[in-house]
């Protein structure tokens, strides 16, 4: 309890405020503007951070991230174009109410299952990052490498078909990660004899190009499409019936928030799959399970509340285990990799404040957010209208003075162009750069934690399986790898029974 | 029935596509054979599992794996959707986005030249005039970015840039 107080008296600074307030308004603006993922907006705001004490960097950051769920619904229901992935399922049920002329109806019910999801899955960060951590401190090099092993085989299967395109981009960003001076040798690697790449290449202009430039020059670049105009919000605010109406459907919202920050906390699984799921057991388990898809206000608490709880399960993992499980955690760690803080088992113990803040900061975001769409929906609304090759001309301008920020000089912002044309070439080509930032995060940690293991070991990679957690996670990572394998086999199996057993062969 | 422009899309794509793995996989190839130039101290190195070339090669054998792997897929299977976090450039145009390109390099390059806020006027500008807005509003449009960046991070971030050249070169023509 009283590390609790502790986070809020951490935020309660001017700076911290300001930085939460920004983060927010920043993250519904981005959840607003269909094409653009808060990826873009964390990635270009992460040089921001440098000259901010560590925790008002991390509410930027996370007001951004979880801002973003909130705005991806208003697009949903207004013009039925969905502003992020995971607000597909809220445009279900979303827009035609909307249609219906129920259209702050809908938003009001979206923003505040969102706001119970945010909360939840912020209460369950504080309760379960102490107990987890616990649990982790006991990790020894042979469990950190498997762990973070099995979380880059799930981002790498997360892409099903694109497996092998992902460990290619995973194998370049361990690469890209090595090059400068080793750590545990002090020797030079794939320096070229180069100054500048002596502290190897730097993770913020690399993440800037990757997601900032490369965005750009698609938004630049793609023809327009004419945009339907919203449905009209009519000038009567919206009732705090309507606020209030989520606890109506009380299982509905339990299971979604469950279900989100489970999800949340899982590696590569991302927030779509979450309201995905979320949804279709509301509808499962409904009462009228055909009114959905058709304006049942079911469908949206189930698919909001589901959408924002992902955001405190993905700190869970950052927090306790070092280990990001999509990109933007990863570039959130950037944070901490900026102020020397290294994320993981000894967090918890040696910066308490700082756990306990970032819950705090979390609660106040939520606050902030559904505060300022009460307000402001109307506005944030016409935003989705906006010209995207402007927008495109905005997010270059601001990759080059973030680029640059980096280092005060033009390095960082040539680093930046070439991994944005990089990016651009990956995006035609559907080639995934998530796994590449992964890779360049978790390659350190990976790298360390398997020559301490081996060292220990004498060279003898038994020592991944012998010890106990170290042999689960080795069989979970086997799992993972073989699972489509296995799969095949079981499914050919059942295919081959159902034809022995088929009635034309009974009867012949 | 896929239209011309998407069929175009997906045969650029799978172009892209393959020539990222071809040339990923010749540069890991390339590296592995020069490590032991460029990566020091693998001589040195007591043990296999102590030398600083093993995470590389590792990530070089994942790359070549893994892009081989890929090529050989593409054969028979188009590429996937793009994941959650993912850019979709399906549609994108390579010569808007390569003039693009050129533009933020000539921008990089004028800056030590005339200056940031100057030339972040130029760049806004004309790459709004370029995207269909009026001289007028473009030219306001780049004062404002160009002004409120440079208050935000020149002077409220500290961001440093050195003297443009041309204060130099209008100095020197101004004489002693």
């Amino acid at each position: 309890m009283i590390e609790v107080l502790q986070g809020f008296v951490a935020i309660g600074n001017v700076a911290t405020l300001f930085a939460i307030l920004c983060g927010a308004v920043v993250g519904i603006v981005i959840g607003v503007l269909p094409g653009i993922g808060p990826g873009v907006a964390i990635a270009v705001m992460l040089p921001l951070t440098y000259g901010m004490p560590p925790l008002a960097g991390m509410a930027l950051l996370l007001g951004i991230y979880v801002g973003a769920f909130y705005g991806g619904a208003v697009t949903s229901i207004l013009i039925r174009t969905p502003g992020e992935a995971s607000s597909i399922m809220t445009m279900f049920d979303g827009y035609p109410m909307a249609q219906r002329g129920e259209a702050e109806h809908a938003l009001s019910l979206a923003f505040c299952s969102a706001f119970i999801g945010g909360i939840f899955s912020a209460f369950m960060l504080a309760g379960l990052t102490a107990p987890i951590a616990n649990v982790t401190s006991r990790f020894g090099s042979a469990e950190n490498f498997m762990a973070a092993l099995l979380a880059a085989i799930f981002v790498a299967r997360a892409y099903r078909r694109q497996f092998a395109a992902a460990s290619m981009m995973l194998g370049l960003g361990f690469l890209v990660g090595s090059v400068g001076i080793d750590a545990t040798s002090s020797e030079q690697r794939f320096t070229f004899g180069l100054t500048e790449l002596q502290n190897g290449l730097p993770l913020v202009p690399l993440v800037i190009g990757l997601f900032g430039i490369a965005q750009a020059l698609v938004l630049i670049s793609t023809p327009r499409d004419d945009k339907s105009a919203p449905v009209p919000l009519s000038a009567k605010r919206s009732s705090l019936a309507h606020f209030l109406e989520p606890f109506k459907y009380v299982r509905t919202l339990w299971k979604s928030v469950a279900i989100g920050t489970a999800i949340g906390v899982l590696p590569a699984v991302g927030a779509a799959l979450s309201t995905t799921l979320a949804y279709f057991e509301a509808r499962r388990s409904s009462v009228d399970p055909d009114s959905f898809g058709k304006g049942n206000p079911e469908g949206i608490v189930a698919a909001e509340a589901a959408n924002n709880s992902n955001s405190g399960g993905a700190m869970i993992t950052v927090l306790t285990l070092g280990i990001p499980g999509d990109a933007i955690t990863a570039i959130i760690m950037g944070v901490f990799i900026i102020h020397g803080i290294v994320p993981g088992p000894t967090l918890m113990s040696e910066k308490p404040d700082l756990v306990f803040g970032i819950f705090a900061s979390l609660i106040a975001i939520n606050c902030a957010t559904i505060f300022l769409l009460f307000l402001l929906t109307r506005r944030f609304a016409r935003l989705a209208t906006v010209d995207s090759r402007w927008l495109g001309i905005g997010i270059l301008t601001l990759c080059y003075i973030g680029a640059y920020s980096t280092s005060n000089s033009s390095y960082g912002v040539w680093v930046a162009l070439g991994a944005g044309l990089f990016g651009w070439w990956c995006a035609i080509a559907k080639i995934p750069v998530v796994p590449l930032v992964l890779g360049l995060v978790i390659g350190d940690m990976l790298e360390l934690s398997l020559r301490q293991a081996l060292s220990v070991s004498g060279g003898s990679p038994m020592i991944f399986v012998m010890r106990p957690i170290s042999a689960v996670l080795t069989a979970c990572c086997v799992l993972a790898l073989g699972w489509p394998l296995i799969s095949r086999i079981c499914r050919n199996g059942r295919r081959t029974n159902k034809r022995r057993n088929s009635p034309t062969e009974t009867a012949a | 029935m896929m239209t011309e422009d998407k069929a175009g899309y997906v045969t650029r794509g799978r172009g892209v596509s393959r020539a990222i793995c071809v040339v990923l996989i010749t540069l890991s190839i390339v590296l592995w054979w020069t490590m032991p130039r460029l990566v020091a101290g693998m001589d040195n190195a007591a043990s296999w599992y102590e030398s600083p070339g093993l995470f590389p090669t590792i990530a070089l054998l994942i790359i070549v794996l893994g892009g081989a792997t890929h090529l050989w897929r593409q054969r028979k299977i188009e590429n996937d959707a793009v994941g959650e976090d993912e850019i979709d450039a399906s549609a994108s145009q390579n010569t808007p986005a390569l003039l693009s390109l050129v533009a933020v390099l000539t921008y990089a390059i004028a800056v030590p030249l005339i200056g940031y806020a100057a030339a972040t006027l130029l760049f806004v500008s004309t790459m709004l005039l370029l995207a269909g807005l009026r001289w007028g509003i473009a030219a306001w449009a780049g004062l404002g970015a160009a002004a409120l960046l440079y208050i935000i991070f020149v002077l409220g971030f500290h961001v440093w840039f050195p003297e443009p050249s041309i204060v130099s070169l209008m100095g020197k023509a101004a004489g002693p």
